[in-house]
């Protein structure tokens, strides 16, 4: 198993050098996404913008307008409203030339500075059919944070993700709709290398993140748990104590059939119907560090 | 919190003094605060599950920033729910374009339950003691001796008058408090760093449990609280290069968790030893069973983890882009052993000394490694082709020792001597897997409807040591999006996997024992040379499985200002692989060796979801808006069980006429459908009733979920006679009652303008929540309190035997039903 990983690694890594080597360079050419741009130049001066679009004063509060203002490193964000909405020297020069560009041509310009970091595979995710314009209010700033269309940003998310918050409704619940935690906790809308786009490489490096006590590793480990806390528990909510899938024993009975007490919702004791069932317990279940932990009651 | 307050506003007051100079410093910021009064009629602690909602002043939001315009240099603070649990804060400075500096610090609540009694005193360090016992020398409730059944029922009369006595109020409910430092640095364009410290810090308690005794139904179990004294400190540093062909990342992060509380140690609180012994002893002809005077467990033990990546994202030809990804993960932990048991029962042997353990430390590490490979292209105009691999790799290098199995700190019968059973000789598995996944997806931009048509395909292998099966499965994915009109948009999506298990091999947990063929005898509870899951089970995580997945969403715009957005959400898994059956014993040389199982797959069957959503908003005027929203959620499961006398693997005829019967009888499986539903429905308008100056905004949210689930086969009926059985039974089970959850929610806010920066406000929350759960109730058909007490459960079958009992802190812990009106009145002042 080593092996092989490090042999696919090295492979991996050749070609990514060799990739290196015809690399190309992807700032936006603005006339090939929009011909009408063509012959435009960079006006360069903001206040020349400000004296007709008197209506985007809230845009001054905005962490680009601050950034721009008073912290441009290079000629990009100097251009300041151009730096998205590209040259606009012929629209200076006749006002009735709206240069409209569609989101999908703006994602192009938000790509220009937010391509790295946690943005690096936005072209491969899930939300890369959507545009940037659909969950940010660059021209307003309606949030505390990433300039979200909505000051909370559930509901950015649950606009599309509905279902979700149907979920988080239910009486066993993340923090979310309390708003001390957010769906950016768990999950990098803008790509990953996880699965839903999780943060982490796996549900279960996500969840360890704030649950770092069930890291372990432990000697007896559960290897269900192990491999994955969602054959458990569903992250979003339940109507099940501890955001569980299936009411108490009845989802430790999804696998176990041992015979005698362990295959049954009731066998002549309280503590399979009652609390948390066969946890009552077997009350390590994520994992036992005890000499005698084979069967999760220590 | 005060200190990292204090500090905050000591960094801003330069800042705040130079803003009197408003050529060179900008300044602006916002606080909003006000009194508010809260009335709970019940349960306050689940209407301030996760959130700290008080009578009092209250300093709801407080915002302050200033920028020296010339330098670029800022500072800001950012503040909700001030002094409180739920507390929020960010504390900020730096240099636009250059660097910033974040202090954060984040309080949440958990709050449990604050009705929780107990019998214990908390000592420290993780002991719970009782200042008596119930009954100091033996106790009574095994062996399940007809003769005995006056006296255990005196001792549970006993138990609850004890108990009567001895309770007493326990917090239970966490605190977490997380607060870090992060520093970003871009001395260069296109070169950026960041240096993250974070101290995340958790106490308080939890619902946990105690049992004593050594295997069901010879258990003492208590319900009682687990401290919780946990810190968690973490270390991230990043460094990013970005150019505009490529973009790199390199990220290492550790983290260090610590536990003040090593061990659980709880006192059986029935008894105290006779003469001094370290343990106690039931009477009668069924045999004795000690029980140890303390129970002790090993908590979440120490641990770190460092995990090192880095990714690279580099465009090329063809307006293609290559992002990869390769990280290392270790956790590692090496606590300090307990012994097996916190008694000398062991006598010689010594099972409560670390010496006869096989190591003491222990010695447990999980690597992790990933690769990540992504490649998007568009070979052609409206063409997008994604190309990936993934690799993910736990490679667990725990080392594997032979261990004993001291059970719950107990001894069973015959084992005086402190000798242990073949049973009790058990390896630790080191339990490892990886996977890899790869696959193809394209899209294609259609020229007509603004429709984009989607197909993909994915392949998942999954290799796992010490489990069942390993997995393979081909998903194949289709999607359509479209746009036919400025009004209308319309997204569709179907998943279609087909996972197979490989060879699975339901004999798997033998590996877990150490014992060979002369250790077992004749002994027919023989876990490695007949089986321990009943040879029809089938895991739903590693067995075959059939998914189908389908999703469809339309948002209609239909008037300016109106906009309905529907979705229906479908998910299927089917686990059933049809005809199981298998012979077990074949070649044993036993006579039963030749009994066939029954066949039919045990287990998850079949798990389905359907989620239904309706959402609107609607803006008649500019002063006017309405939402609404509907949604659903069904939840269906259906599983099969098998009861079956574990005691009679190996000769399953010689039960074959005992309701605790053989493993290849039919009739002695059940069914359990679980039907879960959920449906939330929210109206909400806001009304400006002067432009400007006066607003109202109100919104009803309703939330309503059930959980039912039909029960049939062995439980309800006799799997000898067919009959129904009654619910005092042992064995009687029956479609319990409905599970059901209602929460209403009202808010209502009045605001006015009295000027351009000062509003002041009136807000009323209502919020009412009821929940009947029979797993959270003291009296069912399956169980019952004791003389009324509810802190003390026995089942209906009032059985003998102390499995029966359950000492626990009260019904409904976690959730109890209240009713909830908050009014408060608000000053918001803007500069």
């Amino acid at each position: 198993m080593k092996a092989r990983f490090w042999t696919r690694s090295c492979l991996m890594i050749a070609a990514l050098a060799l990739t290196v080597g015809v690399a190309q360079a992807r700032e936006v050419q603005w006339d090939s996404l929009n011909p009408a741009f063509r012959g435009a130049t960079f006006v360069n001066d903001p206040q020349v913008c400000l004296g007709c679009h008197e209506d985007v004063h809230p845009y001054v509060e905005t962490a680009h307008a601050k950034a721009f203002q008073y912290g441009a490193k290079n000629a990009l964000e100097r251009s300041d409203c151009e730096s998205c909405h590209g040259p606009r020297s012929k629209h200076v020069e006749d006002p009735t030339a709206e240069l409209a560009m569609t989101s999908g041509q703006y994602e192009a310009a938000c790509l220009q500075c937010h391509q790295g970091g946690a943005r690096m595979y936005w072209q491969s995710s899930a939300h890369a059919a959507v545009s940037c314009s659909a969950c940010h209010s660059v021209m307003e700033k309606k949030s505390d944070k990433a300039l979200l269309s909505a000051a909370d940003e559930s509901a950015v998310c649950y606009s599309c993700h509905a279902d979700v918050r149907a979920q988080m409704a239910k009486p066993y619940h993340h923090p979310v709709r309390e708003g001390k935690m957010n769906c950016s906790d768990c999950h990098n809308v803008h790509g990953s290398v996880g699965k839903s786009l999780l943060k982490g490489a796996t549900i279960n490096e996500t969840c360890y993140s704030c649950h770092q006590e069930k890291r372990g590793p432990f000697v007896w480990e559960h290897a269900p748990v192990r491999e994955n806390c969602a054959n458990c528990h569903d992250a979003h909510g339940s109507n099940n104590r501890d955001m569980i899938n299936a009411k108490a024993s009845f989802l430790c009975l999804q696998c176990h059939t041992y015979g005698g007490h362990i295959n049954l919702p009731r066998y002549n004791r309280t503590s399979n119907q009652h609390g948390q069932g066969c946890v009552n317990c077997h009350v390590t279940q994520h994992g036992s560090n005890h000499p005698s932990g084979a069967k999760f009651t220590r | 919190m005060k200190r990292f307050f204090a500090a905050a506003l000591i960094l801003l007051a330069p800042v705040m003094v130079q803003a009197q100079d408003g050529e060179r410093v900008q300044t602006s910021g916002s606080i909003t605060m006000g009194v508010q009064q809260v009335e709970i009629n019940n349960n306050a602690d689940k209407f301030n599950e996760y959130r700290d909602i008080r009578d009092g002043f209250y300093l709801y939001d407080l915002t302050l920033e200033a920028i020296d315009t010339p330098s670029g240099h800022f500072i800001d603070f950012q503040g909700q729910n001030i002094s409180r649990d739920d507390q929020e804060l960010r504390f900020g400075l730096g240099s636009f374009g250059t660097w910033r500096l974040d202090l954060e610090q984040n309080k949440i609540p958990h709050n449990i339950s604050n009705r929780a009694l107990t019998p214990y005193i908390y000592q420290g360090n993780g002991q719970f003691t009782v200042p008596t016992p119930i009954l100091p020398g033996n106790i009574f409730g095994y062996p399940n001796n007809a003769a005995d059944r006056n006296i255990v029922l005196a001792t549970d009369e006993a138990t609850a008058d004890w108990l009567e006595t001895h309770l007493r109020h326990t917090d239970l409910g966490t605190q977490r408090n997380r607060t870090s430092a992060s520093l970003a640095v871009r001395p260069l364009d296109g070169l950026k760093f960041r240096l993250t410290y974070a101290d995340d810090r958790k106490d308080g308690s939890k619902i946990t449990y105690g049992p004593i005794g050594n295997r069901p139904p010879n258990i003492l179990d208590i319900q009682f609280t687990e401290p919780i004294d946990y810190t968690t400190r973490e270390v991230k540093f990043e460094a990013e290069y970005n150019r505009a062909n490529y973009q790199t990342l390199f990220s290492y992060f550790f983290s260090n968790f610590a536990n003040d509380n090593d061990t659980l140690q709880w006192q059986n609180i029935w008894g105290t030893p006779a003469n001094d012994l370290s343990y106690i002893v039931g009477t009668g002809t069924g045999g004795t069973h000690r029980l140890a005077t303390f129970g002790q467990r090993a908590l979440a033990p120490d641990n770190n983890y460092h995990n090192v990546s880095l990714s690279a994202g580099i465009d090329l030809p063809m307006a293609s882009r290559l992002g990869a990804t390769a990280a290392y993960g270790k956790m590692k932990q090496d606590k300090v052993l307990l012994p097996y048991s916190s008694s000398d029962f062991g006598g010689t042997l010594g099972f409560n000394d670390t010496a006869t353990l096989p190591r003491l430390n222990a010695d447990a590490e999980i690597d992790t490694k990933l690769f990540n490979l992504d490649y998007t292209i568009k070979p052609i105009d409206r063409l997008n082709l994604r190309a990936f691999y993934r690799y993910y790799d736990l490679d667990n290098k725990t080392t594997e020792s032979n261990w004993h199995y001291v059970t719950s700190d107990a001894m069973p019968a015959g084992h005086a001597t402190g000798g242990t059973t073949y049973k009790n000789k058990r390896t630790n598995l080191a339990y490892a897997y990886n996977t890899q996944n790869y696959g193809l997806d394209a899209t294609y931009r259609l020229a007509f409807l603004r429709t984009t048509l989607g197909l993909g395909y994915e392949r998942e292998e999954i290799d796992r040591d010490y489990r069942e099966a390993d997995t393979e499965e081909n998903i194949l994915k289709a999607s359509i999006s479209m746009r036919p009109a400025d009004w209308l948009a319309i997204r569709a999506r179907y998943l279609y996997g087909d996972r197979e298990a490989d060879n699975y091999n339901n004999n798997v947990t033998a590996l877990s024992y150490w014992y060979v063929p002369a250790d077992v005898g004749t002994d027919n509870d023989n876990p490695k040379f007949t089986f321990a899951n009943h040879p029809d089970t089938r895991k739903f995580d590693v067995s075959d499985r059939e998914r189908n997945q389908f999703d469809i969403s339309a948002t209609v715009m239909p008037l300016q200002g109106l906009d309905l957005t529907a979705s229906y959400v479908y998910r299927k898994d089917d686990f059933d692989m049809g005809d199981v059956s298998s012979q077990p014993l074949l070649g044993s040389g036993l006579a039963d060796a030749e009994r066939v199982t029954p066949g039919d797959q045990l287990g998850l069957l079949e798990m389905k979801v359907e989620r239904y959503a309706l959402d609107g908003a609607y803006a008649p005027t500019e002063r006017l808006t309405l939402t609404a929203f509907f949604s659903r959620d069904e939840l269906e499961q259906r599983q099969r069980g098998l009861e079956f006398n574990e005691n009679n693997k190996q000769n399953p005829s010689a039960v074959d006429t005992a309701e605790l019967g053989n493993w290849d009888r039919p009739t002695a499986q059940w069914i359990a459908k679980t039907d879960d539903r959920t449906n939330t429905f929210g109206i909400g308008t806001g009304y400006q009733i002067i432009p400007g100056k006066l607003n109202f905004v109100t919104d009803y949210t309703y939330a309503q979920g059930k959980v039912d689930i039909e029960y049939s086969g062995y439980g309800a009926v006799s799997s000898l006679t067919g009959l129904p059985v009654a619910d005092t039974n042992q064995f009687g089970f029956r479609t319990p009652p409905t599970t059901k959850h209602n929460q209403y929610t009202i808010n209502a806010s009045l605001e006015y303008q009295l000027v351009r920066n000062l509003i002041f406000g009136l807000h009323y929350l209502f919020d009412r929540y009821k929940i009947d759960d029979w797993m959270q109730e003291a009296d069912t058909p399956w169980f019952e309190s004791v003389a009324g007490n509810e802190y003390l459960l026995r089942d209906t079958s009032q059985s003998h035997q102390w499995g029966n009992r359950l000492v626990n802190m009260g019904s409904y812990l976690g959730g109890g039903s209240y009713e909830a009106h908050v009014g408060y009145a608000t000053m918001t002042y803007k500069f």
